[in-house]
Order: C-alpha cells, then sequence, then structure tokens
C-alpha cells in the first residue's frame, strides 16, 4: 500500500516538473495574418491594424452547472479603415478574425472540448470572422485635444462553425487619438481602440449539442476591447505554434 | 497504531487534505494549472493605457467584466485534463482514500477469517 502511494506521488511530482518556469512573458506572433482590405484606402481616412499578442482582447463568458465559464484570447487579427476627417467612427470597412485555438479557459480538456467536433469544431473551421458593414447611430461621447470618442452600432456579418449571420453590436465605444507622448507609450501611430460588449447563441451558428441548455447555456457573452493602431505591423521571421 | 489503522487515518487525512486546497485556491470545479496562453492575455495594459481611455470617456474593461480567470494554480472538484498533473482534483482524493481503506479492510477481513481458521484446526478435541 506504501508503495502504491509512493508511486502515486512520484507520478504527480514528475507531471509537476513540467511547470513553466515564471518570468517575463515572451511576444507571440498571432497564428493567423492580418487580412488584406478588400478596398483601396480613400485618400481622407485611415487604416488601422490590430494589435495582437497583448492582454486579453476577448474574454467570453456562459453559465455551466458545475461553474460559469470563462475564456480569453490575445490573438484577434485584423483592420479598420475610418470615416472621413469629420466622421471618423464611420468606419467604411473591417474585419476582424479570432483563431479559435487561441481561445483558452486555463482548462486543457475543456479547451480541447470547445475546439472538437462537438462544439466549433476548429479543424474544419479554425477561425470566427467578423466583417464589418455599416456603422449606425453614431453620437459623438467626448472630444477634445487629439482625441474623440463616440458610440455606435457596428452592424456586420459574424462567421462562426460554418455558418453566415448578421450580427448588430449596439453600443460599441470607439476612441480616435492622435499620436502623442502618451499615445507612444502604448503603440506608435494614431490609435483606435474599439469597446463592445455582445452576445451570440450557439444555436444560431448550426451548433447543436444535447449539453445545451441543461449543462452549457446556449448563450455565449463577449466582451472585447480592440487595439488599433495606424502604424504597419512589422513581419514576424517565425510562426508561433 | 498498526498499518490498517494508519491507512485508514491517512486516507481520512488526503480526502480532508483535498478539501482544504480546493478551498482555499477558489474553490473551482476543474483543477487549473498556469497556462502560458493566459499568462499572455493576463499582462497587464500598457501602462497609462486606463487613465488615458479614463479621459476620453472610454470605460476600460475593469468595470464590467465577467467572473475574471487568472493563470494559476487551483485544485478541482474533477480533473481538468488527461495529463498528470491535472488529474489531481479532489475526486481523485477521495478515490485513491477509497481504494486504499478498502483494500486494507479486506486484507483486515481476509486475515481475521484465516486466524479464526486456525483457531478451530488447533482447538483441543
Amino acid at each position: 500500500m506504501s508503495t502504491l502511494l509512493m508511486t502515486l506521488a512520484l507520478t504527480c511530482l514528475a507531471g509537476l516538473a513540467d511547470d513553466p518556469k515564471p518570468g517575463p512573458t515572451p511576444p507571440i506572433t498571432p497564428r493567423v495574418a492580418e487580412p488584406a482590405p478588400a478596398h483601396p484606402v480613400p485618400s481622407d481616412a485611415t487604416l488601422y491594424h490590430t494589435l495582437a499578442g497583448r492582454d486579453a482582447q476577448v474574454v467570453f463568458t456562459t453559465d455551466a452547472p458545475l461553474e460559469k465559464v470563462v475564456g480569453k484570447s490575445n490573438e484577434v487579427v485584423g483592420y479598420a479603415i475610418s470615416g472621413p476627417k469629420n466622421e471618423p467612427a464611420k468606419l467604411q470597412s473591417a474585419t476582424w478574425i479570432l483563431p479559435i485555438r487561441s481561445m483558452a479557459t486555463g482548462i486543457p480538456l475543456r479547451d480541447e472540448h470547445m475546439a472538437g467536433a462537438e462544439w466549433l469544431n476548429a479543424d474544419a473551421f479554425p477561425n470566427i470572422q467578423f466583417t464589418l458593414t455599416r456603422v449606425d447611430e453614431i453620437k459623438e461621447v467626448k472630444k477634445g485635444d487629439g482625441f474623440a470618442t463616440y458610440s455606435a452600432k457596428l452592424v456586420g456579418t459574424l462567421a462562426l462553425h460554418g455558418v453566415t449571420r448578421e450580427l448588430s453590436v449596439p453600443d460599441a465605444k470607439l476612441s480616435f487619438f492622435e499620436a502623442s507622448e502618451k499615445t507612444r507609450n502604448i503603440a506608435p501611430g494614431q490609435l483606435l481602440f474599439i469597446k463592445c460588449d455582445y452576445e451570440i447563441r450557439l444555436s444560431d451558428f448550426g451548433i447543436h449539442n444535447p449539453d445545451v441548455p441543461q449543462k452549457v447555456s446556449d448563450t455565449i457573452k463577449l466582451s472585447q476591447i480592440l487595439r488599433l493602431t495606424s502604424q504597419a505591423p512589422t513581419p514576424e521571421p517565425t510562426p508561433s505554434k | 497504531m498498526n498499518l490498517r489503522s494508519s491507512i485508514f487515518a491517512g486516507s481520512i487525512a488526503l480526502t480532508l487534505a483535498s478539501l482544504v486546497l480546493w478551498a482555499a485556491t477558489g474553490r473551482e470545479g476543474y483543477t487549473r494549472w498556469p497556462d502560458p496562453r493566459l499568462e499572455r492575455a493576463d499582462a497587464p495594459p500598457p501602462a497609462g493605457e486606463a487613465e488615458l481611455l479614463a479621459s476620453a470617456g472610454m470605460e476600460t474593461r475593469t468595470n464590467s467584466t465577467p467572473p475574471d480567470i487568472k493563470s494559476r494554480f487551483a485544485l478541482g472538484l474533477l480533473p481538468g485534463g488527461t495529463d498528470p498533473k491535472h488529474l489531481l482534483s479532489v475526486a481523485a482524493a477521495i478515490a485513491a482514500s477509497a481504494v486504499a481503506s478498502g483494500i486494507a479492510a479486506a486484507v483486515g477481513v481476509r486475515r481475521r477469517h484465516a486466524s479464526k481458521a486456525m483457531n478451530l484446526e488447533g482447538a483441543p478435541r
């Protein structure tokens, strides 16, 4: 019996030896390349590039009986083309891509299930893509020296699990910043922050699992903060896994 | 204290210790360990960003965040994966304790029966 317990303890310790050592977080290369704008950028507009690889850009939450499931991703890539100078919030074009395998809940078994064929099926549909078609209900929230913040409704299409549906994101906040000493601490170039909260239903995208809704809620809540810069990203030589 | 009693005591101690650790690490449903992807996503925003956004009328996520997750260790009620370290859980501790106690009890019963049989064979006529 003592031998059995000793063996169990040694097995666990062997697994613990694989723990990553604490230290500075290395930068990553997003696993998906930034999509190219579908149309040329007008002369009076600015092309912004999404900055990935920093803190969480997307946090998703769904209810489950044992605990609330929360996950994060910091690998959203994409671009946005601003509106004209007098109406920058009227984005003329935008596309964002979220790789499914970049979403982490901290529990490997759950991450595998989420990407598996019964749920998001990442092998067949590796990315979630939002393509902006128009911006409505633009209201100026605050304007000052070198910045302007607007609230707006973003309308576009969301492609998930091989299904594309129209999605409206109300009460999105867009903040535009001219390049300055304050913004250079964050990123070079002119900056655009987009913050929004919205919900989607798995069943709307053809995800039907016996565990829904008894074990996992059909509704997924998403909270996003995207950081974009007018400076084009520097190509990375080595892709990450 | 004989070996059987030690095993029973050890099983109870293991079960209690796992429950204490579960409660102390956040009462999670599934065991989690530090995750490199979450560590990157947990990185704080650049210095000054929160103030910049607040001055521009943009609330930061901290005002409207759902329950947060961090890249950290937590002993869960159930295993969080199939590798050895994620198999650790309250359920695994209870299962190990039950197996150990069951084996110890079974060995004890067998010894009692063997002892009775020897006594009967050795009893004077």
